[in-house]
């Protein structure tokens, strides 16, 4: 046990070999991915909740959300997703530039997100759209329009958090890779901070339909 | 006593898991499985005695039916305090972060848990989160029940966030534990382990991570979901605004039901392995006991309804959560009349574990069957909110549960510790234990039928004579502890040396030293059979030669 | 150590990964098209498989399901069937409740976009 140590650096003790070790590391991440969609799950059943409760009153505050913005926020995150695992993918073939261009490509991705997002709050602060009794739009004061929009800050914002989250784990990504900590046979972390940008990516996928497209 | 010479002779292992280092570093920065359940041992109990302790003021306090020794603010705020500290940093970790962390990679013939980091940051973030909580209920404590029940936690003016955040990390500390067992199990198990080979402790802590990581990021999520409200009254929960309490009831039960099966499956994990080891017989209905912790683990999931009979829930879906919780039951009793079965024909030794084991039984059973009545709708109309709940969810929870804690303690003390308990004063305990608890919540039982609201401050005069003997018997529990916990630290240091399988056992565990290596086993074990497979010859001839035990 | 349990280790080829991203672009178009109609609940519905059918192919294939051990997928579906139950119950309850617990919002008519 001792001498494979010795052979392989990123090998630890406790572990036969490191096929063993990585599919330890892939299946903790998705067991970790798991419980975080569940943590998402609940802020899906509180929204379908009120939407059941609310029904056309929340279709109605619906088309006041700009579907540009979200239709947009989705293809960069889309994109994001494709880049970062093209990211790996040159990573496993040992083009280790390409690999950080397509690193650094993502987390720009992620940053264009966030820049939307902001965008897209400050046009609803400007429409009075607020969360809870702050809420001051106009032209549609109806009982159960405050609920979406106070749903739709929460998840937009915990999913914001997730966003930020993800981006420091691609920029820790970026400085192994750049370092060769993180390299051709040994892509492990790389792979798990894709696996967590990914998850952001299948959050938004769902939040996009049921936050700007109901009708 | 046999000499020195002879392979199970008595003798204290070194070097051991605990002294091979013994700076305070070693200890705070350390990775080994084993130190790190020894910490939780440690801040499990002190959140047990603290909690202990608050119930028995509250006891004191109901001694008479109108004010008496604190004030009702004071009250609703230690029941709070109690209820936390007993759910969320006793009883939820107890038995997983201690006894699994310790045993679970033994049992598997791993060196570790999957992830020993992330295994010292879940003892920190428990640490983390009690201390807010803790410090958080005792600076302008929450005074809505563990239960944070809306609109009422949403506009109380005590301080109601640190206790949520501090729940918010002791759960996200449940979840890493989770994650560490279920990776562990699936990939570290030594050559010749395979899942039907599993010990049933194993299974046990398996089903719980599965409903540890699943269930506890809806309670996260709830949790923040309250402190939001409370903070920004944004009216998520508020019915005067269209929010929806009996939401919040939704999410919160759907954590906090399944977390009984958090508490209670690692409990029943340690039943099969003692009964086993006591009763001197193969695991009866292996495969049944272990599919049904997974049962009881999916199961567990379609039930929480049941809490919301009377809040509000549609007839229809309180129909359909009275019928899934009952099956509950069935797994339940399928376990039951295993282990029965494995004691059957048994040689049964009578020592302090099995001791706690039918403790278990009875009680478990009792709060099992009071647990079916409460599924049916109509009856837990009149019951709910009243001392009765308390006292059915007091069986399961310290009844079963605790007993499990307790009998794991002393089963596998010898193999952590390296010393033996005093077997006289360990049964002694258990009985001023089991006859204090049910002097204690046999009355409440009584108190609820005859109609008692939990949690109230004052209370008609005709119930007194109950609740004075409700509270005469928290002394003799609060006693029972005490004891055990002096004769437990006594031991530390005097009780006899055990040697690596004081109890004879076939459990894997019991291959190590006591206590155990750094290193668990100083080459990788090789299974070929099933643990406690006691009727194998060589097991027989082994036990025979090595321990002089003439029963088989 | 059961060898079913270790991962094949496999690369897949850049084509595949392509072929994947304009399929999820497609389908969030799809989507998009799908708000500008009247549909009802058929249109939360398909809206929902075709969100279903996007998150299956980044988590097949640029999460590398596809080509990982079962345990792993057993992950995802199990993630995937405890969150239908927290919503299925939950929405159960709501749908079904005889007297309103909470006010239900006016039923207007929803105009085009």
């Amino acid at each position: 046990m001792t001498e494979a140590t010795h052979l392989e650096p990123h090998l630890a003790h406790h572990y036969q070999s490191l096929a063993q070790q990585t599919h330890a590391a892939r299946l903790g991440m998705w067991v970790f991915l798991g419980s975080e969609a569940l943590l998402f799950a609940a802020l899906f059943t509180g929204l379908t909740v009120y939407r059941t409760l609310n029904g056309s009153v929340f279709a109605l505050a619906s088309q006041h959300l700009s579907v540009a913005f979200g239709t947009a926020n989705t293809f960069v995150l889309i994109t994001s997703s494709f880049t970062v695992v093209l990211s790996l993918h040159f990573l496993q073939a040992g083009r280790k530039g390409l690999s950080l261009f397509f690193l650094v490509f993502t987390i720009a991705l992620a940053c264009a997100f966030l820049t939307i997002k902001a965008f897209e709050w400050l046009h609803d602060f400007s429409e009075g759209i607020f969360p809870g009794p702050y809420y001051a739009q106009k032209e549609l004061q109806l009982p159960g329009a405050a609920m979406f929009y106070t749903f739709y800050y929460l998840m937009t914002g915990l999913h914001g958090l997730h966003v930020v989250a993800g981006m420091g784990v691609l920029a820790w990504c970026t400085g192994l890779v750049a370092r060769g900590d993180c390299h051709a046979g040994y892509e492990t972390p790389l792979e798990l901070g894709a696996m967590y940008w990914h998850l952001v990516d299948i959050i938004w996928i769902f939040l996009y339909p049921l936050l700007y497209l109901i009708t | 006593m046999r000499p020195s010479s002879e392979p199970n002779s008595p003798v204290y292992h070194q070097p051991n898991y605990l002294g091979h280092e013994t700076s305070v570093r070693s200890w705070l920065l350390t990775h080994d499985h084993k130190r790190i359940a020894i910490m939780f041992l440690g801040g499990v109990l002190t959140a047990f005695f603290a909690g202990g302790v608050f119930a028995l003021v509250l006891r004191i306090k109901l001694l008479v039916p109108g004010k008496f020794f604190i004030s009702a603010l004071a009250y609703n705020r230690l029941f709070t305090l109690h209820g936390v500290t007993m759910v969320f940093l006793f009883l939820v970790p107890a038995v997983p972060s201690v006894f699994g962390n310790f045993f679970l990679p033994i049992m598997i013939g791993a060196q570790d848990v999957a992830f020993p980091r992330l295994n010292l940051l879940s003892f920190y973030l428990y640490v983390t989160g009690a201390a807010i909580a803790l410090f958080g209920m005792i600076w302008n404590g929450a005074d809505t029940g563990w239960t944070f029940y809306t609109p009422y936690s949403t506009t109380t003016p005590t301080d109601i966030v640190p206790v949520l955040l501090g729940v918010f990390l002791v759960g996200f500390s449940s979840i890493v534990t989770g994650v560490n067992f279920i990776v562990t199990v699936h990939t570290l198990r030594a050559p010749g382990m395979t899942w039907m080979r599993l010990p049933l402790f194993v299974w046990g802590s398996y089903a719980t991570a599965v409903v540890q990581v699943v269930a506890t990021p809806v309670l996260g999520m709830t949790v923040l979901l309250v402190a939001v409200e409370h903070a920004f009254d944004f009216g998520i929960f508020d019915p005067a605004r269209g929010g929806d309490p009996v939401l919040f009831e939704h999410l919160f039960w759907f954590y906090s039901h399944p977390a009984v099966y958090i508490m209670i499956l690692p409990a029943m994990g340690v039943i099969s392995e003692v009964v086993a080891c006591f009763s001197r017989k193969n695991p009866f209905g292996y495969e049944a006991i272990a599919f049904s912790s997974l049962g009881i683990g999916f199961v567990g999931f379609l039930t929480w309804g049941h809490h919301l009979f009377v809040s509000g829930q549609s007839t229809f879906d309180a129909g359909v959560f009275g019928v899934l919780s009952m099956l509950v039951a069935v797994f339940s009793a399928i376990k039951v009349f295993n282990w029965v079965g494995i004691m059957y024909k048994g040689s049964v030794s009578f020592k302090t574990p099995l001791a706690y084991v039918f403790g278990f039984l009875f009680l478990f059973v009792f709060g099992g069957m009071t647990g079916v009545a409460l599924a049916t709708v109509l009856l837990d109309v009149p019951w709910h909110d009243t001392y009765f709940v308390v006292a059915h969810f007091h069986f399961i929870m310290v009844g079963a549960s605790l007993m499990g804690f307790l009998a794991a303690l002393h089963y596998w003390f010898p193999k952590m510790f390296g010393r033996m308990y005093p077997e006289r004063f360990g049964i002694a305990a258990f009985f001023l234990v089991f006859l204090g608890f049910l002097v204690t919540f046999i009355p409440q039982f009584l108190l609820g039928n005859a109609g008692m609201p939990r949690r109230y401050y004052e209370y008609p005069a005709h119930f007194q004579p109950l609740h004075v003997v409700s509270t005469v018997g928290s002394w003799l529990l609060g006693l029972g502890f005490l004891l055990i916990l002096a004769y437990l630290v006594w031991s530390l240091r005097w009780g006899e040396i055990a040697g690596p399988n004081p109890w004879g056992s076939e459990g894997f565990e019991w291959r190590t030293p006591s206590p155990v290596g750094p290193e668990n086993y100083d080459e990788t074990p090789v299974f070929t059979h099933r643990p406690h497979a006691y009727d194998l010859v060589e097991a027989a001839e082994y036990r025979r030669r090595e321990l002089g035990d003439e029963r088989d | 150590m059961e060898s079913s349990e270790l991962s094949y280790e496999h690369h897949p080829s850049l084509v595949r990964y392509v072929i994947v991203w304009l399929a999820l672009l497609v389908l969030t178009t799809l989507t998009w098209r799908l708000a500008y109609g009247d549909h009802g609940t058929a249109g939360l519905v398909i809206g929902m498989l075709i969100a279903t059918t996007k998150a299956t192919l980044v988590a097949l294939f640029f999460m590398h399901l596809w080509d990982q051990s079962g345990v792993n997928r057993l992950v995802f579906v199990v993630a995937l069937v405890y969150a239908g139950i927290l919503m299925g119950l939950t929405v159960t309850d709501v749908a079904t409740r005889f007297t309103p617990a909470v006010a239900r919002g006016p039923t207007l008519p929803v105009p085009k976009r």
